[in-house]
């Protein structure tokens, strides 16, 4: 009798579990969170779980795959894939379409099955990893941050370093050459202060400050060579608005940029680009030999509020053999643009800058207008990529070392918090619409306050532990040389020593 | 009566003293006013805190001081912790040395030593007391394992528990009671167990920095703060660490007592314990204003309420307070605020020794988190929300889900306007204890709701008072001065600007604001500082601003000025004395002798 009780508990079980929804079917699409409807997604992506925006109930998901239907688990109104389903259906389905059909309860109660969405799955992989800083929203104080590593084909994220082992510093800027983890930096500010990097194989700390250099490095961009390293050198400064829209506003009041040698720890600059002009934001192409960079005219006096104070982009020739730069080069004028262009990133082919396009400045995080522009070097022509963009600001964007990938930092749709979206580039100056860095729990933005800072793609796990990253940054910093052929004044102006 | 009820009584009395002097003393609002980080419901907020050495002690202390939000609440959990550290400690304490009379005092010992503690200092004693409970435990777990022969395997690896548990001051404290245990009751089977705990204790904090753990060289090896304290950067004082050692100190204590032969010798000896701590409870209670920086704690918690009468009446009703060694920062930034916001600040300001002139007025410079909260209540109440959502962010970055820093930052979202991070923060709030009823209001008003708490505290009142335009925040008289430009009748604020000049000593600025109509006031009903200042400036100038004989000055205050001019004139003897007791509260005393200016107090030396 208990066995028969069993068997019918069973049964009735099985029949609750494959109850089947038959809704009207509707012409609109299910608006979900985060929203993954019709994108283009690479091949080695971490599954991309969601849930119904609006709070509405969603009863079943059914993905039409090349071969086959996949129901989605549909546990408390969230969609989840199970991870080696996920993978197979990705891998199967190369250069082919997912089409999700949801069945929802809509907002009047009644069962409804909306149009379907689609996922394209694109043969081009992503790089597997993605680097942050992970910070709370504050701007003068700080305190926990760190730089953590996320693997984008799962859910798992690792601490590169967090500052309660270094004293609580303030650590940001974190950058690679050429997406490679296995060469790095960071800068440490405040305690312990100094450039942390991660070269050849061996970590150690830099004191990056120079009599040629205003200050230590801040922007930093590593030559593909691996050894080279552009750096700003800035003078910062923030305000507040009283005006919520606008909120912070950071600039200079001097920059210029110093080049850095890893193979000879020597620092270098010249005089084009320590001018009384604000250069800033180098951005090397990928052939070693081009360096970007944006520059504003030089300040005067009282900052205001720096409506009509823009960067343009420009570029400049570098020869390692002789030591020895090219002229600069205007690129792109900003009065010719009309707004500020900042955060330039050269495509892996070098065909493309992705910059951030805004209304003043070059920090422009905070900036609600700043998008994503791109630059074809070839045509010239500038577009701004729809599905990049969005009604919040963008910015601190990167590309993946493949060149298909572009990874933004936006405030969509809080406005507040920064966090990554990748789009799909085709090469040919298109991009999909992006996505939301996939979680596990669909709801994980809800309540997540912190900022994803300075996104950066890199092809595989940072090689070291964060212990190896202490005991570096707790040890005294090796200075770095200044190079003697430069005569030049620290403090902008190219003022030769022999001249003051 | 019979000998059971005696036992009890005399295990109640002290109780209820300690309960008393935690809730009257020590007060649980101060103690969350220090901004207490909260405790979150997640398992992220879980893993974070075990992964580091006493991450748990810290962990279940957060739970606990969540209900110091309340004050009876916060004194029964208080009290609570305190008894179990004493149960635990005594009864560790009765299975090492055997049943003992003093092993009975321990009971009412430990509690009212922490309880001390607690009162010299608010922020670390009942994080370290729950080091130590636990501590207890785990010396209770070890002798009820004694009994088993492979006991002395075992104890290197609770050795290792305390480590992770409780942090590396507990190890230490564990392999001392392990020491004292053995040479209690030597017994050379327990040697290896001993020999293990020792070796862990040297060892094992070596490893775990070296090879394990990201973690500062302190944290392994010798500090006891909580990790979220880690970031406050407040000196620890030296008697907290005897709180560890409570454990082996009782043991040779009561091994000691347990050797007086005569029972009258126990009884007058257990007596005189017990005095001691009742006498030293009193004392304390008296001696309690010599703790300002509680007070700064408390006073900020009342504000938090807006209750400004208590505010007042703190100040009043402690007169040391008002002396140059209790001097605190905080007490005189919340009395300001008080005062205004019952509109008396420009009345009695100099009823409270102003040292710091404008830096007791605003405590924003240097910025630092402690100072943040503060900041952001002054601004909610002058109606510049949008910075007070930036000392509030600025307050989050280290006390990230303090239940005030989090109201805050909600509450100035919703002002500005700004729901959608709002509701974040709300749903991320709600992830904590004893948020529900707030929770629930401000979604209630997120949905619309017109009769929810939030908008019948006058939240449209304080939207109109949000400046208009355009504008850098540059410093905290800049913003207030944008404040009153915007909106004349905010009193509050334009007692701030005045305020703020008075206290600059600037005589000049003070008559143009008054004159110039930059702020709304009635000449012939000024304030009385106001009054003192404009009665000050036509005594020490001759060339006047336009329109300077318009304020009125009552005739009293006309002929006490003359009275301290003569006093000041004569020259002779002990002016300043003469001056300090009789022009105590006036601005004139401010303007000449106290003033930072005069006296070169700065704020490093307060």
């Amino acid at each position: 009798m208990k066995k028969l009780l069993y068997i019918a508990f069973g049964l009735s079980a099985l029949v609750a579990c494959t109850k089947s929804y038959n809704g009207a079917v509707v012409d609109y699409k299910p608006a979900i969170y985060p929203d993954y409807t019709d994108i283009v997604i690479p091949v080695n992506i971490a599954p991309l779980n969601f849930r119904l925006a609006n709070g509405t109930d969603l009863l079943k998901v059914d993905v039409k795959t090349k071969n086959e239907v996949v129901s989605l688990k549909c546990r408390n109104g969230k969609a989840l894939w199970n991870v080696r389903k996920w993978r197979k259906v990705l891998a199967d389905n190369v250069n082919d379409t997912l089409f999700y059909t949801a069945t929802i309860i809509d907002s009047t109660g009644k069962t409804v099955q909306c149009a379907p969405f689609w996922q394209v799955v694109s043969p081009d992989s992503i790089d597997s990893h993605i680097a942050y800083r992970l910070i709370n929203t504050g701007y003068v104080l700080w305190d926990k941050m760190g730089i953590y590593q996320r693997c984008i084909e799962n859910f798992e994220q690792k601490p590169i370093i967090e500052n309660s082992s270094v004293d609580v510093a303030c650590m940001n800027c974190h950058s690679f050459s050429a997406q490679n983890p296995n060469t790095m930096l960071l800068h440490i500010r405040k305690f312990n202060g100094g450039t942390a990097i991660l070269y050849d194989g061996k970590l150690q700390k830099y004191n990056t400050k120079t009599d040629i250099s205003m200050s230590a490095g801040v922007y930093p961009s590593w030559n593909p060579n691996g050894y080279l390293i552009a750096m700003s050198t800035n003078l910062i400064s923030q305000q507040f608005h009283n005006n919520y829209s606008k909120r912070i506003y950071v600039s200079d009041s001097k920059s210029d940029i110093v080049l850095l040698n890893m193979k000879t720890q020597t620092l270098t600059t010249c005089p084009q680009l320590s001018t009384k002009a604000l250069e800033n934001l180098p951005a090397w192409a990928p052939d070693g030999r081009t360096l970007y960079y944006v520059s504003a005219p030089q300040r005067d006096g009282e900052k205001g509020f720096d409506e009509g104070y823009w960067y343009s982009l420009l570029r400049i020739t570098y020869d390692e053999a002789t030591n020895s730069w090219g002229t600069a080069d205007t690129v792109l004028r900003a009065n010719d643009l009309g707004g500020s262009i900042t955060f330039p990133k050269v495509s892996p082919d070098g065909r493309y800058i992705a910059f951030t396009f805004a209304n003043r400045g070059y920090f422009t995080p905070f900036n609600r207008e700043a998008d994503i522009h791109l630059l074809d070097l070839k045509t010239s022509d500038i577009t701004t990529p729809e599905g990049v963009n969005s009604l919040c600001s963008e910015s601190n964007h990167g590309w993946s070392h493949n060149g298909h990938w572009l990874v933004v930092g936006s405030k969509w749709p809080d406005g507040m918090f920064t966090k990554p979206y990748f789009a799909h580039f085709d090469g040919n100056g298109n991009f999909s619409k992006r996505f939301l860095l996939p979680q596990e729990d669909p709801d994980f933005y809800d309540d997540y306050t912190l900022n994803y800072n300075n996104t950066d793609f890199i092809t595989g796990e940072v090689p070291t532990t964060p212990i190896q990253w202490r005991d570096a940054i707790k040890a005294a910093p090796v200075p770095v040389n200044a190079d003697p052929s430069v005569d030049i004044d620290a403090l902008s102006g190219a003022t030769k020593k022999a001249d003051k | 009566m019979t000998r059971k009820l005696v036992g009890l009584i005399l295990v109640a009395i002290p109780y209820l003293l300690l309960a008393y002097f935690v809730f009257w003393v020590i007060n649980p609002l101060s103690y969350s006013f220090f901004q207490q980080p909260a405790f979150v419901l997640t398992s992220d907020f879980l893993w974070t805190k075990v992964g580091v050495p006493g991450g748990l002690a810290e962990y279940l202390q957060l739970f606990v001081d969540q209900f110091t939000m309340f004050r009876f609440w916060g004194t029964l959990m208080l009290v609570a912790e305190l008894l179990l550290t004493a149960f635990l400690v005594s009864r560790y304490v009765r299975k090492v040395v055997g049943e003992n009379r003093l092993a009975d005092i321990i009971i009412w010992l430990i509690p009212a030593a922490i309880a001390f503690v607690a009162w010299t200092d608010v922020k670390y004693a009942f994080a370290i007391n729950m080091q130590v409970l636990l501590l207890a435990a785990v010396l209770n777990l070890q002798q009820s394992l004694s009994r088993f022969d492979w006991n002395r395997f075992v104890t290197p690896l609770l050795a290792i528990a305390v480590y992770h548990a409780c942090g590396p001051v507990a190890l230490y404290a564990f392999a001392l009671c392990e020491i004292v245990g053995y040479f209690l009751n030597p017994d050379r089977k327990k040697l290896v167990g001993v020999a293990g705990a020792v070796a862990v204790a040297a060892l094992w904090p070596l490893l775990v920095y070296k090879f394990m753990l990201p973690i500062k060289p302190n944290a392994a090896f010798y500090d006891m703060r909580p990790q979220e304290m880690m970031f406050i950067s407040f000196n620890l004082s030296a008697v907290l660490y005897l709180l560890y050692l409570y454990p082996p100190l009782m043991l040779l204590l009561t091994k000691a007592y347990g050797r007086i032969s005569k029972e009258r010798t126990q009884a007058i000896v257990t007596i005189a314990v017990a005095l001691v701590v009742v006498v030293t409870a009193v004392a304390g209670q008296q001696k309690r204003d010599k703790l300002p920086e509680r007070m700064g704690f408390r006073m900020g918690a009342a504000a938090y309420r807006n209750d400004w009468n208590q505010i007042i009446n703190y100040v009043k009703e402690n007169e040391s307070i008002r002396k140059s060694e209790n001097y605190d920062r905080f007490v005189n930034f919340f009395y300001n605020m008080a005062l205004a916001a019952k509109g008396q600040l420009c009345d009695r300001m100099f009823s409270y020794p102003q040292r710091l002139g404008e830096s007791g007025l605003f405590v924003d410079e240097p910025m630092a988190t402690v100072s943040c909260l503060p900041m952001t209540m002054l601004f909610h109440q002058a109606g510049l929300a949008t910075n007070a959502l930036h000392y509030a962010f600025e307050a989050q970055s280290t006390y990230t889900s303090s239940h005030y820093v989090m109201r805050y930052v909600i509450d100035e979202l919703l002002i500005i306007g700004d729901y959608e991070s709002a509701d974040k923060y709300l749903a991320k709030y709600s992830n904590t204890m004893l948020s529900k009823r707030f929770v629930d209001d401000r979604k209630k008003f997120l949905a619309g709701e017109k009769d929810t708490e939030f908008a019948m505290s006058g939240v449209d009142a304080i939207r109109s008072k949000h400046p208009r335009g355009d504008f850098y925040m540059k410093n905290s008289q800049y913003d207030i001065l944008k404040i009153v430009t915007n909106d004349k009748d905010n009193m509050f604020a334009t007692q701030y600007l005045l305020a703020s000049v008075l206290l600059q000593a600037d005589l000049d600025m003070f008559m143009k604001l008054i004159l110039g109509g930059y702020c709304k006031v009635n000449l012939n009903a000024l304030p009385r500082a106001c009054q003192e200042a404009v009665a000050l400036y036509r005594a020490l100038y001759k060339e006047v601003l336009p329109g300077t004989e318009k304020p009125q000055v009552q005739p009293y205050l006309q002929d006490q000025l003359k009275t301290f001019q003569q006093v000041v004139s004569r020259n002779s003897g002990d002016v300043r004395g003469i001056v300090d007791s009789r022009f105590t509260d006036t601005y004139w005393r401010y303007y000449f002798f106290f003033n930072p200016k005069v006296t070169g107090v700065s704020l490093s030396k307060k």
